[in-house]
C-alpha cells in the first residue's frame, strides 16, 4: 500500500509523538500534588513553553508550504510531524491547565486549539480516504475526459430523441439543458442536486418538475417504452434509456467526485483561519498571564 | 526566339542568405564594372524572406550566436520581425537589387557549362554560377487538384484576424491545420478537412482541443473525417451565396459542394532534398537528417552551384548571411577569410605552441585521423563550436597558464565563445554516473579511463583516439571516470555538433560507431580481450534498428544471438496463463538481453519488444563463444545476471498488476526516460502545489500540467519533462540552447530564439512556448489584502512591455536543477503522492505501492 502520512517513515513521528506524551506526563506529575498543579508552577511554565512552541511550529507548515525553495525537509515530512505532534497537544496542553477550565481568555484559547486539532482529524480522514474514492468514481478518466464523455453522451442522446415525438424531445433536452451538477461550493459540499426538467401535465400545461438524480427522466422515458405509437419507437426508446441510465450514473458519480472533493477542500477553510485565531489568543493568554498575574 | 537572358551568379531565394549574397554581388558590380559581374535573385514568393514573413506577427527575432561577427551589407541585429523586414526591403530599395519575385524556380540544369534555369510562368535564363539559398522549410505540398492554382488557395497562415466572416476550408490534419483552423473559427465559418478517419499526427493538446471545438455547438467550426478535395471552382459574381469559389469535397459517404472564401492547404512539405538531388547534388549520406555535400567555399558536388543557408545545414540568419557575403566573394576570386577564422585564433591562443592558425589546424589534421576525413568547413565548425582542453602535469605551469588565460579572459569582451580550458593532470574530466553527452578527441598526451568505485584501469587512449562515444550516442550516464595522465590537449565537441558531423561524413560516423561496439563488448562481454580481438569482433556485429512497437523476437524462437541495447529501450514480456501481457523486464541502453538463449535455455519465452526508436547491438552465438573462450573473466558475471533475472522475472509473473503497471509504464514512453514524475492517484488530494510549486521556481510559469496525462491503475503520468536519454527536443534547436546537465537534467538556456522547433519535436507535450510573466506582489498583501495572487501561476496573465518585446520563449521543466533539495513539486506534495522516478527505480516503486 501506499505510504501515506501516518505511515510515513513508519509512523516515526507518532514514535516522537509518544515520547513526547510521556515526557509531559511526567513533568506534569512531578508538582507538588494534584491538586497544587497548574500553569502557574515552574512544570506548568515547561508545559506551557512546551504546547506554544509546538503550536507556532505547527502554525509554520503554513510558510513551509509556500516556501518553495526551503530546504528544510520535504512538505511530505513536515506534513506526518504536524499531524503526531499537532495531536499530541491535546495531551501537552491538557497537562499544562492541569484540567482546570472556566470562561476566560485562557480556556478559550484551550477550546480554539481543540477546534483546530479536530478539524486536522477530518482533514487526515480526508485526504487518507477520499483521493482512492475519487478514482474510483472516474473510473481512470481524467476530469475533462469524463466531460468529454458526458457530452458525446449528449450528442447520442440528442440523435436518438430527434427522431421521437415532439414531447419526448421536449422532455429529454429540457433535462438535458438543467441537469445540475456543479453549482456553489455549499451545494457540492451537500452533493445537493437542482437538476430539472420539462413535463406536460394535461396536454397543454408544461411544469418544471424536480429530476432529482436523473430518476424522473429515465421513469418517464420507460413508462413510454410499452406504450409506444409506432413500431419502431420502442427499440429507439429503448437505447434512450440505456444512453440516459449511463448518462445518470456517470452524472451521478460526477456529483460525488466533485462532493469529496469539495470535503478535501473545505475543512482547511476551518482549520487555518483557527489557527491564525489561535495564535492571537495565545499571545493574549501569554501576554496576559506575564503582566497580570 | 529571343535570346535567352544570361547572368554571370544566379542567387535563388530571397531569404537572409540569399539577400546578403545579393548584397554583395551588387557591391562587386559597383566597385568594378570591368569584368562580368551581372547577378539576378530570384524570390518564388512575391516578398522577400519568406520564412520570416511567416514567423508570428510581432515575433523577436535574436541574433544568434552572440560570438559570430556579421558580415554582410544588409543589417541585422536582435529586433522584431517586421523591424528587420522593413530594413532588408529599405536596403533592398537602396541598393536597387536585381531582384524578381515571384519567380519560382523548378529546375536547374547544366548546359554548356552554364546553368539553364527554369522559372515557373517566366522564360527561362542561363548563369554561370548558382547560388542556391531557399532554405530547408521546403516548398508546400500542394492539393493537387483542378482549380488549385485559384489565388483562394494559401499554405501559410500568418495572422489569422485578417479574416472575418469568410467561409474557410483548411485542409490537413497536423497540428498546423489543427492550429490554423482553431484561431480562424473565432470570427469565420470553419470547416477542417482530414484525408483520415482521426487526427493521429497532432499533439494531444491540439487533439483535445480541436474535438472539443468541433463538439461544441458555440464554436463555427466542423470537422470532416476521410474526406477529400476533388474540385475547386470560381463563382459568378451574380451568384446568390455571394462568396466568390465552390468547392466540391468527397466525405466517403458521397460527394458535396458549397461555396467558400478561402483554401488553407497545411499538407506539409516536399523535402527541399529531392529538389536538389533531381540536380544531381550529392547527400553525404541516406539518413534524412545529413546535410549535402560541400567544399569549404560551399561548392557543392555539381562545380559551379554553391549552397548558403539553412539549405546547407546552418540554422540561423546570421550564419546564413556571413556565407552569403562570403560565397560571391569566393566567386569572384577573392579569397577572403572567413569570419569564423578570427574564432579559430582565439580558440588557439591558448595552446603551447607558437604556431599560426593554419599550421595549428594542419597539426590537428595529421594528428587524428578522424579529423583529417573532413573538409575545411566541416574541421572549423567542430573547432569553434569545441572546447579545447589543455592539461599540465607541472603545477608551475598550470599557474602560469591559468594567469594567462585570465589575462585574456580579461581584454576579449563579450564573446560567449566557449574558450581554452586549462586544467590540471589528473584532474577528472568526466566522472562515472555523469550524464554529459560531449566527445573527446585526444590531440596530444594519453587519458586513463578507470571504474569509479574500484578505481579500476579499463583502458588507456593515447593521440588521435576518442572516448565519450557511449554518451553521445546512447544517451547514458558516463560509465567511468577519465583523467589526464600526463600533459595532454582534448578537443572535447557538444552532443549536437558531433551528430551533424557525423550525419555528413559517413567515414567519422562509421569510425565512432565501431568503437562504440568494440567497447560494448569489452564491458559486456569479454573485460580483458585485446583490442584488436574485440575490433575484429566488432565487425561482426551488426546494428539493428527498430520503432516504437516493432518485435526483436518472439517466444518459440530458437535463439541464437544476444543483443546489447545500444539506444532507446527494450520491453520483455509474455502472456501469462490469464491470457494477459505482462512484463517482465526492461532493459536501457548499455545493458544486455537475450543471452539467456546462450547460456542454457536454447528457446526464446518472451517477445522483446522496442520501447522507443531502438538500435541494438547484435552478437552472434559464435561471437560470443569465440569472446568468452579466449576471455573467461566476463563469463561468471554474464552467469549471475542470467540467474538474477530469472529471479525477477519470475516474482514479476507473480505479480502481474505489477508487470502490467510496468507495461503501462512502457506505453507512456517511460522506457526513454530518465526521470519521470508519477503522481500516485491513491495519495494525491488535487492541491495542485505541485503546479503551483513549479511555476513559483520558475518565474511564473508552470513547466507541469497536473491534470493532463493518461491514468492506469491508480498511477497518473502527468505532462511533465521525462528527460529522455535522447531528449528529442533537442534535435533541431538552431542556436543549440538545449542542454543536458552533468547530473541529467535537460534545460533550456537563455538563447532560445523561440522558433517552437522543441515544441513540436517533443512526443510529450511538455514544451510550452509563453512569454515571461509580470512580478507578483508578495504573497502576504494578498493574504491579508487580496492584492495580488494567490502562488502559482497567474491564469491568463498579461505580460508586461519589456515581456511582449522578447517574444515567447520554449519553457520547460529543468527538474529544478538550482534548487538543492530536488524537484520543487515533490519535496511540496503534501501527501507525497508526487515522486519523480528513475527507470531503475520502477520495479521497486511498482512493488512497494
Ligand atoms: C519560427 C521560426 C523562428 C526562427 N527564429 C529565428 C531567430 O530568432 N533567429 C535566427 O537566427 N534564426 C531563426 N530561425 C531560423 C531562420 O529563419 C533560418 O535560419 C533562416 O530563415 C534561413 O535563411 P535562408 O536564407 O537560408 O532560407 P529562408 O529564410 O528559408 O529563405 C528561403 C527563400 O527562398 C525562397 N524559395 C524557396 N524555394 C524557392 C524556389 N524554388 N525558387 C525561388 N525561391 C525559392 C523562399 O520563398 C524563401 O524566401 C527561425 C526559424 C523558424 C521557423
Ligand atoms: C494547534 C495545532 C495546529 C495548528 C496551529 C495547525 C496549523 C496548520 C496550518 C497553518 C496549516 C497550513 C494550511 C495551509 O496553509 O493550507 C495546517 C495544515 C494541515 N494540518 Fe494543521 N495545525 C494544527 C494541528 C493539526 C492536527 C492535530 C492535525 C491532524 C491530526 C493537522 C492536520 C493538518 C493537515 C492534514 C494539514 C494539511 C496539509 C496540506 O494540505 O498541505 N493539524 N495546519
Ligand atoms: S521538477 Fe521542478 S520544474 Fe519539473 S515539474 Fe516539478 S517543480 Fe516543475
Ligand atoms: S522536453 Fe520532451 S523530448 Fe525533451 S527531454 Fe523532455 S520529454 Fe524528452
Amino acid at each position: 500500500m501506499s505510504e501515506n502520512m501516518l505511515s510515513y517513515r513508519k509512523s516515526y513521528y507518532l514514535y516522537i509523538s509518544l515520547t513526547l506524551i510521556l515526557i509531559s506526563y511526567f513533568i506534569y506529575r512531578s508538582q507538588a500534588g494534584i491538586e497544587g498543579s497548574n500553569g502557574g508552577t515552574p512544570q506548568g511554565y515547561i508545559l506551557g513553553t512546551l504546547a506554544t512552541v509546538l503550536v507556532v511550529w505547527l502554525a509554520l507548515l503554513g510558510v513551509r508550504k509556500r516556501s518553495f525553495q526551503s530546504r528544510l525537509g520535504s512538505v511530505k515530512a513536515w506534513v506526518s510531524a504536524h499531524v503526531y505532534l499537532g495531536s499530541s497537544l491535546i495531551v501537552v496542553a491538557s497537562f499544562h491547565s492541569a484540567f482546570q477550565l472556566g470562561i476566560n481568555i485562557h480556556s478559550f484559547a484551550f477550546l480554539l486549539l481543540l477546534l483546530v486539532i479536530f478539524s486536522g482529524f477530518y482533514g487526515v480522514f480526508a485526504y487518507i480516504r477520499y483521493p482512492a474514492k475519487i478514482v474510483a468514481l472516474s473510473n481512470g478518466r481524467s476530469g475533462e475526459e469524463s466531460l468529454a464523455l458526458l457530452n458525446s453522451l449528449k450528442e447520442e442522446i440528442v440523435a436518438t430523441y430527434k427522431e421521437l415525438d415532439s414531447e419526448l424531445q421536449m422532455t429529454v433536452s429540457s433535462a438535458i439543458e438543467r441537469t445540475g451538477i456543479a453549482g456553489s461550493t455549499l451545494d457540492m459540499l451537500l452533493a445537493r442536486d437542482k437538476s430539472m426538467m420539462c413535463l406536460t401535465v394535461f396536454g397543454t400545461r408544461v411544469d418544471v418538475v424536480s429530476n432529482r438524480a436523473q430518476q424522473p427522466l429515465i421513469d418517464f422515458v420507460a413508462k413510454r417504452i410499452p406504450r409506444g405509437n409506432r413500431a419502431t419507437e420502442p427499440e429507439l426508446l429503448l437505447s434512450l434509456l440505456n444512453l440516459l441510465t449511463r448518462r445518470q450514473q456517470l452524472v451521478e458519480n460526477l456529483r460525488v467526485s466533485l462532493q469529496l472533493k469539495a470535503r478535501m477542500r473545505v475543512w482547511l477553510f476551518i482549520h487555518t483561519p483557527i489557527s491564525v485565531a489561535l495564535l492571537v489568543a495565545l499571545t493574549i493568554h501569554v501576554v496576559s498571564v506575564f503582566f497580570y498575574w | 526566339m529571343s535570346q535567352v537572358e544570361h547572368f554571370h551568379i544566379a542567387v535563388i531565394g530571397a531569404g537572409p542568405a540569399g539577400l546578403s549574397a545579393a548584397g554583395r554581388a551588387a557591391w562587386y558590380q559597383k566597385i568594378d564594372g570591368e569584368a562580368d559581374r551581372s547577378y539576378v535573385l530570384l524570390e518564388g514568393a512575391p516578398t522577400i524572406a519568406n520564412t520570416i514573413v511567416n514567423y508570428q506577427k510581432g515575433k523577436y527575432v535574436m541574433a544568434e550566436p552572440g560570438y559570430l561577427d556579421l558580415r554582410s551589407d544588409f543589417r541585422f541585429s536582435a529586433n522584431s520581425r517586421e523591424s528587420i523586414l522593413e530594413s532588408w526591403q529599405a536596403t533592398l530599395e537602396s541598393n536597387s537589387l536585381n531582384i524578381r519575385f515571384d519567380s519560382k524556380v523548378t529546375e536547374i540544369k547544366p548546359e554548356d557549362g552554364n546553368f539553364r534555369i527554369c522559372i515557373q510562368g517566366a522564360s527561362p535564363i542561363t548563369a554561370s554560377f548558382v547560388v542556391l539559398a531557399i532554405g530547408s522549410e521546403g516548398n508546400p505540398r500542394r492539393l493537387g487538384v483542378p482549380g488549385d492554382d485559384l489565388p483562394l488557395l494559401q499554405y501559410t497562415l500568418a495572422d489569422a484576424s485578417m479574416y472575418q466572416n469568410e467561409t474557410i476550408v483548411v485542409v490537413g490534419a497536423g497540428d498546423s491545420a489543427i492550429e490554423n483552423a482553431l484561431a480562424l473559427s473565432a470570427s469565420n465559418q470553419v470547416y477542417i478537412l482530414n484525408r483520415r478517419g482521426e487526427f493521429s499526427r497532432a499533439k494531444t493538446g491540439n487533439l483535445d482541443a480541436i474535438l472539443k471545438a468541433a463538439n461544441d455547438e458555440g464554436v463555427s467550426l466542423d470537422c470532416y473525417y476521410n474526406t477529400v478535395v476533388e474540385k475547386v471552382q470560381a463563382l459568378d459574381a451574380a451568384e446568390s451565396s455571394g462568396k466568390p469559389y465552390k468547392i466540391e469535397i468527397n466525405t466517403g459517404d458521397g460527394q458535396k459542394a458549397f461555396p467558400i472564401d478561402r483554401i488553407i492547404a497545411r499538407l506539409g512539405s516536399v523535402p527541399a532534398r529531392d529538389f536538389l538531388e533531381g540536380m544531381g547534388i550529392e547527400f553525404a549520406s541516406d539518413n534524412i537528417r545529413s546535410n549535402p555535400v560541400m567544399n569549404e567555399r560551399y561548392e557543392s558536388s555539381v562545380p559551379g552551384l554553391y549552397i548558403i543557408g539553412s539549405l546547407a545545414g546552418y540554422p540561423l540568419i546570421k550564419q546564413g548571411m556571413n556565407q552569403g557575403h562570403d560565397v560571391v566573394s569566393f566567386i569572384h576570386g577573392d579569397m577572403i577569410a572567413p569570419v569564423e577564422s578570427k574564432l579559430l585564433e582565439k580558440q588557439f591562443r591558448l595552446l603551447p605552441f607558437a604556431l599560426s592558425v593554419d599550421q595549428v589546424t594542419q597539426l590537428f589534421q595529421q594528428r587524428t585521423p578522424m579529423l583529417n576525413e573532413m573538409n575545411l568547413l566541416q574541421f572549423r565548425e567542430l573547432i569553434i563550436e569545441s572546447q579545447l582542453l589543455v592539461c599540465y602535469q607541472s603545477e608551475e605551469v598550470y599557474q602560469n597558464e591559468t594567469g594567462r588565460a585570465a589575462s585574456i579572459a580579461a581584454d576579449s569582451t563579450g564573446s560567449s565563445l566557449a574558450s581554452t580550458r586549462i586544467m590540471h593532470a589528473g584532474e577528472f574530466i568526466f566522472r562515472q554516473g555523469d550524464f554529459s553527452s560531449s566527445f573527446f578527441t585526444i590531440i596530444e598526451g594519453e587519458i586513463k579511463l578507470t571504474l569509479k568505485q574500484s578505481g579500476q584501469q579499463i583502458a588507456v587512449l593515447g593521440r588521435g583516439q576518442f572516448f565519450g562515444e557511449s554518451g553521445l550516442l546512447s544517451g547514458q550516464p558516463r560509465n567511468c571516470d577519465a583523467a589526464a595522465v600526463g600533459d595532454c590537449i582534448l578537443l572535447e565537441t557538444p552532443r549536437r555538433t558531433m551528430l551533424k558531423l557525423m550525419n555528413s561524413n559517413d567515414g567519422v560516423a562509421d569510425g565512432i560507431d565501431l568503437i562504440f561496439r568494440v567497447r560494448a563488448l569489452q564491458a559486456k562481454i569479454a573485460p580483458k580481450s585485446a583490442f584488436d580481438e574485440l575490433t575484429v569482433a566488432g565487425f561482426n556485429t551488426k546494428i539493428l534498428r527498430f520503432r516504437a512497437g516493432d518485435t526483436i523476437y518472439k517466444p518459440g524462437e530458437t535463439g541464437n544471438c544476444l543483443y546489447i541495447v545500444r539506444s532507446g529501450a527494450v520491453v520483455l514480456s509474455h502472456i501469462n496463463h490469464e491470457n494477459k501481457n505482462i512484463v517482465v523486464g526492461q532493459f536501457q541502453s548499455g545493458s544486455v538481453f537475450g543471452e539467456m538463449a546462450l547460456m542454457g535455455d536454447l528457446i526464446r519465452r518472451h517477445y522483446a519488444v522496442a520501447s522507443g526508436l531502438t538500435e541494438v547491438i547484435e552478437v552472434t552465438q559464435e561471437e560470443f563463444s569465440r569472446l568468452v573462450r579466449s576471455d573467461t573473466s566476463g563469463i561468471e558475471k554474464l552467469q549471475r545476471d542470467v540467474s538474477a533475472k530469472y529471479v525477477q522475472q519470475n516474482t514479476l509473473d507473480a505479480q502481474p498488476e505489477v508487470g502490467q503497471a510496468m507495461q503501462f509504464f512502457m506505453d507512456q514512453g517511460l522506457g526513454e526516460a530518465t526521470n519521470a514524475l508519477i503522481i500516485d492517484e491513491n495519495l494525491c488530494v488535487s492541491c495542485d502545489y505541485c503546479e503551483k510549486a513549479c511555476a513559483e521556481t520558475h518565474n511564473g510559469v508552470s513547466r507541469l500540467n497536473r491534470k493532463a496525462g493518461d491514468r492506469y491503475a491508480k498511477l497518473h503520468v502527468p505532462v511533465s519533462c521525462r528527460h529522455c536519454q535522447q531528449p528529442h527536443c533537442m534535435k533541431d534547436c538552431p542556436p543549440d540552447a538545449i542542454h543536458r546537465a552533468a547530473s541529467g537534467e535537460v534545460f533550456i538556456d537563455s538563447t532560445c530564439i523561440g522558433c517552437g522547433n522543441c515544441e513540436s519535436n517533443c512526443p510529450y507535450d511538455v514544451i510550452r512556448m509563453e512569454y515571461e510573466a509580470p512580478d507578483k506582489p508578495p504573497i502576504w498583501a494578498w493574504l491579508l489584502f487580496g492584492y495580488g495572487a494567490d502562488v502559482g501561476e497567474v491564469k491568463d496573465f498579461q505580460p508586461d512591455v519589456e515581456a511582449l518585446a522578447k517574444g515567447k520563449k520554449a519553457v520547460k521543466c529543468d527538474a529544478c536543477m538550482s534548487i538543492k533539495t530536488g524537484p520543487a513539486c515533490v519535496s511540496v506534495c503534501p501527501t507525497g503522492a508526487a515522486n519523480r522516478i528513475t527507470p531503475d527505480n520502477y520495479l521497486t516503486y511498482l512493488q512497494e505501492r
